[in-house]
């Protein structure tokens, strides 16, 4: 026999191995989320826990959106006695500063803080503000997201729990109505979110920090030695050190903010690039610690490769494709083992593809998205990521995209168009506010039962 | 198979995969600028959040013309298929049904055994017969629930509300200044500025007394180098505890301490932890298994368990109480102040003693059940 038809056998068995184990994981994580038992969070503490807070919103070049963030913030009703919110302007050359300043100006609450030297890139920028953090705990929220008037607080609660050194909230894309691919993600991430954080959280697993929608203890993140300001995913990077040191990450599912997802397949790319590249460093960083360390259960040790070892599957991917079309075009490949191997191959396209579309679909179930029938088109965001991820992962082991030493802000392009219109598609009154001006009543959804309800408190009942 | 088999497989599956794909395209069509997630940004949390949003609508209902007007002042309303009947005052027969939205600008009243199978409003004091059966009420004024009533939904008043015996409240009970617990009165949560159980004659409503003075500290003041025996003394295997960032600590296995002590830093036990009567919690405390809190301690952080949590006789709490599993308060427990509501939560079932004040909420998974185990324990007694 060839090594040729060795070698390809070979990958074919790590291939199926290394999906099979994946689509494993899925499966367990829906099932886990369909039978959970909603008491066991603890939503019902919510206002009851009330730390002192600071929030950093990191920006640069940001005038677009600057002013949206920063008034959801002020408009938060968490107590301002035990609230800062320190706006970072990262040698932005927009208007960015004057907006952060105005803030500053109107409201005693916000901090404006100006970056002009010093290492670029949002960790850094994060790392000179927390040092003028006053808070016990830091939440974090990038320029383009828009914290609810309650967020603060959600995201508080866990911190009760003094094993919990972060908590990380739910993103949800508000432009999901704008393209194809932002559709897409918006199913994305609700699997990852509704079923995939969730399912990590409730079994004990290793529910990620996403750097933004959620927050961490000063203390701790002092004790871990603040952030990575090398790294592309500091957020990722300080996950798994908070990990390492016995802490726990909690996700609150209520939590939701709102994001604006990549319109374009180049956007997408990009941020994907930048993903896989930073979680692929993290891995090479921490894999041995992550296999010695006492301070983790097996299942956290496992669950935790698999989250660092993740964009590794695209590439695994596509080496199984090429291996089998050789043995497919070989003829003397035609044995019985590689028949065995082919029909695993075949199998684990049945067994293993539905474990990603039973998560998107059952996460669209779950939020009651329309979406859901657009599920076979997320064949192409697949196919666009793998491309994407191996082009990266390629790079990364060929000399870095990113390049060692280039620490500069990697930011999603932002879509809003800088008239303090907060949303894509519409709901747009100019007072700085998706829905600013609207009335409890237009939040109250009726309900069968004949009351009336707004989401959050429709999911309680 | 021949070449005609072939093309009409292969047209086939190209049909059936082409048509999954233009499904799924229609799909994305109808959704195209839609966002159907929507969130609301606005969004408050309120304990009384289902009270305060059929009160609103009520008031936008009562601008309504009305469809009938009768003699006696009644009015009736309808919106949308909604019938809304208002009255001054209201006095229903004992066994009287209702299927309609009530109204009442007065006093409401209603015999035992009665039905009302929507939402009730009343702006003064409200007056519930003995096993009635309601779908929700909201009162402007105090509250009682008569003996073995049940509430489907939620129950509301702006000052006290009085749940009877056997009475069930399937959703939140919110008052404005008081809700009083009567032996077996099971709700799903009570939020009051005070919620409380059937107090004696001598027990004082306030929850401040004298804190407790363990001599045993941890962490242990260590001048002499004798850390390591106290720590021992303290029922702490050295080799299993290290510390959880500057401020905490972690413990591998049970801890029960065997003499009161006072913990001034946050401690995570990953097995039961069993604290001795009067100790002092300065800070947070955890545990993966059970927490049983003795009788008299004052814990001033947040107790956390994922598995069952009792606090004994006369303890008091200051922080937020989460238990995984059941949730005890013995008799005497005072737990929050007037100006600092505490909130105290059981995934599983949370029992109260008599006896019990706390300023804040009580919470369940399932239900909140209000002398059960004092009944329980005079039964074995007896």
């Amino acid at each position: 026999m060839s090594p040729l038809i060795v070698a390809c056998r070979c990958i074919l068995v790590l291939t199926i191995a290394a999906l099979t184990a994946y689509a494993l994981r899925h499966h367990l994580f829906v099932l886990s989320r369909l039978g959970q038992r909603k008491s066991r969070d603890m939503m019902e503490l919510v206002g009851y826990v009330a730390p002192s807070v600071s929030v950093l919103v990191p920006m640069h070049n940001e005038e677009n959106v600057a002013a949206d963030v920063l008034q959801a913030l002020v408009d938060c009703d968490y107590d301002w006695a035990k609230l800062e919110v320190i706006a970072i302007d990262d040698r932005s050359t927009d208007r960015t500063g004057e907006i952060i300043d105005e803030f500053a100006a109107r409201y005693p609450v916000v901090k404006a803080v100006h970056r002009k030297e010093g290492q670029g890139g949002k960790p850094a920028a994060l790392e000179f503000a927390g040092a003028q953090a006053t808070g016990e705990i830091l939440l974090l929220f990038d320029a383009d997201y828009i914290p609810g008037r309650s967020m603060i607080k959600f995201l508080v609660t866990p911190f009760c729990d003094p094993e919990v050194g972060a908590v990380m909230g739910r993103v949800v894309p508000e432009n999901g109505g704008a393209s194809l691919l932002a559709g897409l993600l918006e199913l994305e991430r609700g699997a990852g979110y509704q079923i995939g954080q969730q399912a990590r959280h409730t079994l004990g697993l290793t529910p990620q920090f996403g750097g933004t929608v959620g927050g961490v203890r000063a203390s701790v993140l002092k004790a871990v030695g603040g952030w990575n300001t090398y790294s592309l995913t500091e957020d990722t990077d300080l996950t798994f050190r908070l990990l390492l040191h016995g802490w726990k990450v909690a996700y609150v599912n209520r939590a939701e903010c709102y994001e604006e997802a990549p319109e374009t397949w180049q956007v997408r790319s990009r941020q994907i690039r930048r993903w896989a590249t930073g979680h692929t460093e993290c891995l090479h960083d921490l894999w041995k610690s992550w296999l010695r360390a006492k301070t983790l259960t097996t299942a956290e040790k496992i669950d935790g490769l698999f989250v660092l070892a993740c964009y590794w599957t695209a590439p695994i991917l596509v080496l199984g494709w090429l291996a089998s079309l050789v043995l497919f075009f070989l003829p003397q490949a035609h044995s019985s083992l590689a028949f065995v191997v082919a029909l695993s191959f075949m199998g684990y396209q049945l067994f293993g593809n539905q474990a990603t579309f039973l998560e998107l679909g059952t996460a669209a179930l779950l939020d009651g998205n329309p979406r859901v029938k657009m599920l076979p088109l997320s064949l192409f965001n697949f196919f666009g990521s793998t491309g994407a991820i191996c082009r990266a992962l390629l790079a990364f082991y060929l000399g870095g995209l990113f390049g060692p030493g280039n620490h500069h802000w990697h930011k999603t392009k932002r879509y809003r168009n800088g008239n303090g219109k907060n949303g894509a598609n519409g709901h747009a009154n100019g007072n700085g506010r998706k829905n600013g001006n609207a009335t409890a009543a237009r939040l109250l959804i009726r309900a069968p039962n004949g009351i009336y309800l707004c989401r959050q408190e429709a999911n309680l009942t | 198979m021949n070449a005609w088999a072939f093309i009409l497989f292969a047209t086939a599956f190209s049909a059936l995969v082409a048509a999954h794909f233009a499904a799924a395209y229609r799909s994305w069509r109808a959704t195209k600028g839609q966002e159907p997630s929507d969130i609301d940004p606005d969004y408050v949390r309120l304990e009384d959040y289902f009270a305060r949003s059929f009160r609103m609508h009520v008031s936008e209902w009562l601008r309504l013309p009305p469809e009938q007007a009768l003699p006696d002042g009644t009015r009736v309303l309808r919106k949308e298929g909604e019938k809304i009947r208002v009255s001054a005052a209201a006095e229903f027969a004992p066994y009287s049904v209702s299927d309609e939205i009530l109204e009442v600008q007065g006093s409401f009243r209603a015999g035992p055994g009665c039905l009302f199978r929507r939402e009730i409003h009343a702006r003064g004091v409200a007056r519930i017969g003995a096993g009635s059966r309601l779908q929700a009420i909201a009162s402007d004024g105090d509250l009682f629930l008569g003996a073995g009533t049940r509430v489907a939904r939620w129950a509301d008043c702006s000052g006290t509300m009085e749940i009877g015996p056997q009475c069930t409240v399937r959703s939140r009970a919110t008052a404005g200044a008081k809700i009083r617990l009567k032996r077996g009165a099971r709700v799903a949560s009570a939020f009051a500025p005070t919620v409380l159980t059937a107090l004696d004659a001598h027990d004082p409503e306030t929850a401040e007394a004298e804190l407790p003075q363990p001599e045993q500290e941890f962490p242990v003041p260590d001048p002499a180098g004798a850390g390591r025996a106290r720590r021992i003394a303290l029922g702490l295997d050295p080799a299993r505890l290290r510390q959880l960032g500057p401020d905490g600590g972690l413990y591998q296995g049970n801890w029960k301490p065997a003499a009161p002590l006072r913990l001034r830093v946050k401690m995570v036990v990953k097995g039961d932890c069993k604290l001795p009567a009067g100790s002092l919690i300065e800070a947070d405390l955890k545990a993966d298994g059970n927490v049983d809190v003795g009788a008299g301690s004052v814990c001033r952080g947040n107790v956390i368990a994922g598995g069952d949590i009792r606090f004994g006789r006369g303890c008091r709490f200051y922080g937020v109480v989460h238990a995984g599993g059941r949730l005890h308060l013995d008799t005497g427990v005072r737990a929050g102040r007037p100006e600092a509501p505490v909130a105290a939560y059981g995934a599983d079932v949370l029992t109260v003693d008599d006896g019990v004040i706390v300023h804040g909420k009580l919470a369940s998974g399932t239900f909140v059940l209000a002398g059960a185990e004092t009944k329980k324990r005079r039964r074995r007694q007896g």
